[in-house]
């Protein structure tokens, strides 16, 4: 993040940028679901980034539907606890 | 970081005198001001090194006090026996400082020294009314933070001992900032001989007494009581990580859990 008017980077170390530890991490379990590509002969398909992409959106959709009952229309991310004390309080004005 | 001239102190004067000698720093467990010199944000032109002195360290108790030595590492006062019977408050609270490898080096007088506006010590010391001892005088908690990063501390006075009564009751809670697993906001709750006391780290400049919280616990100690206190945001902190608004508002709400927890 940076300094809407200086341009100074406000996350310029690990104390202010959230890097996710290993007990930020839910348990999970793994699955696989084959489901070859039909528009080419490998059957293959791009997957990189899939968890960067698909990740954001499903968590953001997930805090959306959590904050909608209270009267939250939108929320940008990221989804700190800040933000999401300012999205409610600012909805039940 | 910048040069500096290493001095291992052997008693408690040899450092007194050392630190009037070279107008240096004194180093505990270094775990803020090495982070501080690394950064080149600290520039001590001799560190004075105090964390081998027998002196400094263990815990004892004393009537119906816990003394901590100066240089007890945050893993000792987690681990120790007579202060998770006295004040588990305080056991838990050193368990929740930094990470594993931050309690095995750092120290209560080095906290206290630094007075960090987010440590968690300045909350225990000042709510539980305890009292700073240096190779000087006695300090009591209320005289002893001064601004950020400030203390009553002189040039070469070094503590050596924190002395805490020992509360009825007492119990702190943090909300941990995300990035940097500080305080954001954290709030020490206590039920003293000399009534309720309660402390309010992260939210401000330094660490401070939540007087309104107080007069209502007096009056009622109940989660309640702690939690309808509406806290001003003025003078409170803003930055990335929250508003001085969120700060007020986590200030009542993390009171009225460490009340809960209190019991």
């Amino acid at each position: 993040m940076y300094d809407k008017e200086s341009g100074q980077l406000l996350t310029g170390s690990y104390m202010d940028y959230a890097m996710p530890r290993s007990d930020d991490l839910p348990s999970f379990k793994g699955a696989t679901k084959v489901t070859p590509c039909t528009h080419n002969p490998l059957g293959a398909k791009g997957c990189g980034e899939a968890g960067a992409i698909g990740a954001p959106a499903a968590l953001m959709n997930a805090v959306h539907d959590a904050l909608s009952a209270s009267g939250v229309q939108y929320l940008d991310m990221p989804a700190t606890p800040h933000r999401v004390w300012q999205a409610l309080q600012t909805a039940r004005q | 970081m910048y040069a500096f001239e290493y001095q291992r102190a052997k008693s408690v004067a040899d450092a007194a005198a050392a630190l009037a000698k070279t107008g240096g720093k004194a180093l505990a467990g270094g775990q803020s001001l090495v982070g501080a010199m690394k950064l080149r944000l600290a520039n001590p032109g001799t560190l004075v090194d105090i964390a081998g002195i027998a002196e400094l360290k263990g815990i004892k108790q004393d009537g119906a006090a816990v003394v901590i030595g100066a240089m007890s590492t945050h893993a000792e006062v987690a681990s120790s026996a007579m202060v998770k019977k006295a004040i588990p408050a305080l056991a838990a609270l050193a368990e929740g400082i930094g990470d594993r490898q931050v309690r095995n080096r750092g120290t209560i007088g080095g906290s206290l020294a630094n007075n960090d506006p987010a440590a968690d010590y300045p909350a225990a010391v000042l709510a539980l009314g305890a009292t700073v001892q240096t190779n000087k005088r006695k300090i009591a908690a209320d005289e002893f933070f001064k601004g950020m990063y400030e203390t009553a501390l002189g040039a070469d006075e070094i503590i050596t001992a924190i002395s805490f009564p020992v509360p009825k009751k007492a119990a702190y809670v943090k909300f941990r900032n995300p990035a940097s697993r500080f305080a954001l906001v954290g709030v020490f709750v206590a039920q003293t001989q000399n009534g309720v006391r309660v402390a309010v780290t992260g939210a401000a400049a330094h660490v401070h007494r939540a007087t309104a919280i107080e007069n209502a616990l007096a009056k009622s100690f109940t989660a309640d009581a702690a939690k309808a206190v509406k806290i001003p945001a003025d003078h409170l902190n803003t930055d990335l990580h929250g508003s001085a608004e969120y700060r007020a508002h986590l200030v009542s709400v993390l009171a009225s859990r460490a009340v809960a927890a209190a019991g």
